[in-house]
């Protein structure tokens, strides 16, 4: 399948408030992380994408159909995976409940395929040695694996993960990321982060929203790029910066206009981001 | 040890054509041989080896069922909607206080015979049934809501089904009161008409506001009507014996027609 989501002049309004604003987006194969800050509109894209939310105007087609129509949203649900923003789960239900409970919802009603297939996912985020234990007991980040666990039932052709990794220790985020690259070789992935690390290490195309628009969209090379120039270190922070912070080593990062004679390093995706955040340069939107 | 399974002993052990006391023999012998535990490997078929540790693995993984699933099965319900039944218990406890108000209510009533507490009966006995409505889902009822809301399995169905599984009881429960007011006749049960119209309301509300919503504007609806009309007791038991019923059957007849004619924004909310 060439394009998985196809969107133009999308707008959700909530009232008199406009969440999304005459967003265009083509989505294919890999993963597209979606980087912004808190109400920029990211939630409502994700929940639109897996037709949790009607748009207030605009077309989506996702997966070669429209969700407006009956049929066509049963036929993305069958083959769509969702986690959302807030994960809830069922206290008293065990792991493996959850999951099979899931996916009788998803239509898996052959009782062995359908725990073959409980049992794979539950392995695949390695919770296989707590299958058994009740929700209330797990971690917060233990959680947030069951939540993941339960969107990759029936080897959905598209997973849209809001901010997935919320919780989630070092090696656990590494092993997401293994899961999540072998899952978007043949399939589309749509991830929303705060997390400019899992961008850089993940996407191949990222897409930064704000006040409900995109204001960039390229590779996470290229939204590095737009802080070439742009950042350096110093022994103490810089006012000319429009952000710094100190670094583990001592010394202070600085982000924008960099002087003359300043130590310059590598820009980094999040260096790029926060320019971002500062102006919307008109170089910057695709 | 000085005897051993031959290849062929193994092979008729694992088709099963063995009596049952060289069965039993080799099964002994195996728990303590790893010489014949590989010979009687190699004899079983991959699939039926592969067969048995799903089955193994099923028996340990299958849900443990609540009390309140293996009821349902054992009437007769599919695993989906038993499965969709158990899934929410958190209002449970919500509807059994309310049911439980009303049918103190009722013994008030009963013990006083007076018409005040036998009219407050009436007005309460409905509540039961509308917390236990607002359980069906949503983000109070159902913490994993935003996920079954994009399964395939349809939104309408899971409200449907766990509003009748939870009204169904706290009817039954409200019920009990029956008994302590038969000197009032048939109004003993005149809150059952009621109960329908306000639970189909509540329902056919949800298609334009969440259902937790839509059951506190019903039950507010219901509870102030007759302080803000200021209704005497005695008319307000007329009216329950007369113009509330017709009205009742109204409501709930709009309210179902509603929710067939508005069906689709269950599945597909526009807020």
């Amino acid at each position: 399948m060439g394009s998985y989501v196809n969107i133009r002049g999308l707008t959700k309004r909530y009232g008199r408030s406009q969440a999304v604003a005459e967003l265009d987006l083509d989505v294919g194969a890999g993963v597209l992380g979606l980087l912004g800050p808190n109400g920029a509109g990211k939630t409502t894209l994700m929940r639109i994408l897996a037709t949790s939310l009607a748009p207030t105007a605009g077309t989506v087609n996702v997966l070669g159909h429209d969700p407006a129509d009956a049929e066509g949203r049963l036929e993305i649900r069958r083959k769509l995976g969702y986690v959302p923003q807030e994960v809830g789960l069922y206290e008293n239900f065990t792991v493996f409940d959850f999951v099979d409970y899931i996916a009788i919802l998803k239509e898996h009603t052959d009782r062995r395929t359908r725990r073959d297939e409980v049992r794979r996912v539950v392995e695949a985020v390695d919770l296989g040695d707590v299958s058994s234990k009740k929700i209330r007991k797990l971690s917060g980040g233990m959680r947030r694996r069951v939540a993941l666990a339960q969107s990759l039932l029936g080897d959905p052709a598209l997973l849209v993960l809001d901010e997935p990794t919320v919780g989630l220790d070092p090696e656990q985020r590494l092993r997401f990321r293994g899961l999540v690259s072998q899952h978007a070789e043949r399939r589309c992935v749509v991830l929303s982060t705060h997390m400019t690390e899992d961008v850089e290490a993940l996407c191949d195309r990222v897409v930064v929203m704000n006040l409900g628009r995109i204001t960039f969209d390229g590779t996470p090379v290229e939204l590095a790029a737009l802080a070439k120039d742009q950042v350096w270190l110093a022994d103490v922070p810089d006012p000319r910066a429009l952000v710094s912070w100190r670094t583990g080593e001592g010394r202070h990062r600085n982000v924008g206009t960099a002087p003359a004679a300043a130590e310059l390093i590598t820009p980094t995706v999040q260096d790029g981001y926060l320019l971002l955040g500062g102006r919307v340069p008109d170089e910057a939107v695709a | 040890m000085t005897w051993h399974v031959d290849e062929q002993s193994a092979q008729r052990y694992v088709a099963r054509r063995l009596d049952s006391t060289s069965t039993s023999s080799i099964e002994s012998h195996l728990l303590a041989c790893d010489r014949c535990r590989a010979t009687v490997g190699v004899a079983v078929e991959d699939d039926l080896l592969a067969f048995v540790w799903s089955e193994i693995s099923d028996a340990l993984d299958r849900p443990r069922l609540g009390w309140a699933e293996r009821t349902l099965r054992w009437l007769g319900c599919s695993d989906t909607s038993s499965r969709i039944v158990a899934a929410t218990s958190r209002a449970r406890l919500s509807y059994v206080i309310a049911v439980a108000i009303s049918v103190a209510m009722a013994l008030v009533a009963s013990w006083s015979g007076g018409d005040g507490a036998f009219s407050a009966f009436l007005m309460l006995a409905p509540i039961g049934p509308l917390v236990a409505t607002a359980g069906a889902f949503g983000r109070w009822a159902d913490p994993a809501h935003a996920v079954l809301s994009v399964t395939p399995t349809s939104t309408l169905r899971i409200v449907l089904i766990r509003t009748a599984a939870s009204v169904v009881p706290a009817i039954a429960l409200t019920a009990l009161s029956v008994p302590m007011l038969l000197d009032r006749g048939w109004l003993s049960v005149a809150w059952l008409l009621p109960t329908l119209a306000l639970t189909l309301g509540a329902l056919a509300l949800s298609s334009w506001v969440d259902l937790e919503i839509a059951t506190m504007i019903v039950v507010g609806a219901w509870i102030s009507t007759p302080i803000l009309i200021r209704a005497p007791r005695r008319e307000l038991l007329d009216a329950f014996a007369g113009q509330i019923q017709f009205v009742s059957i109204g409501i709930a007849i709009a309210g179902a027609l509603t929710m067939v004619v508005r069906h689709t924004t269950f599945e597909y909310r526009e807020g």
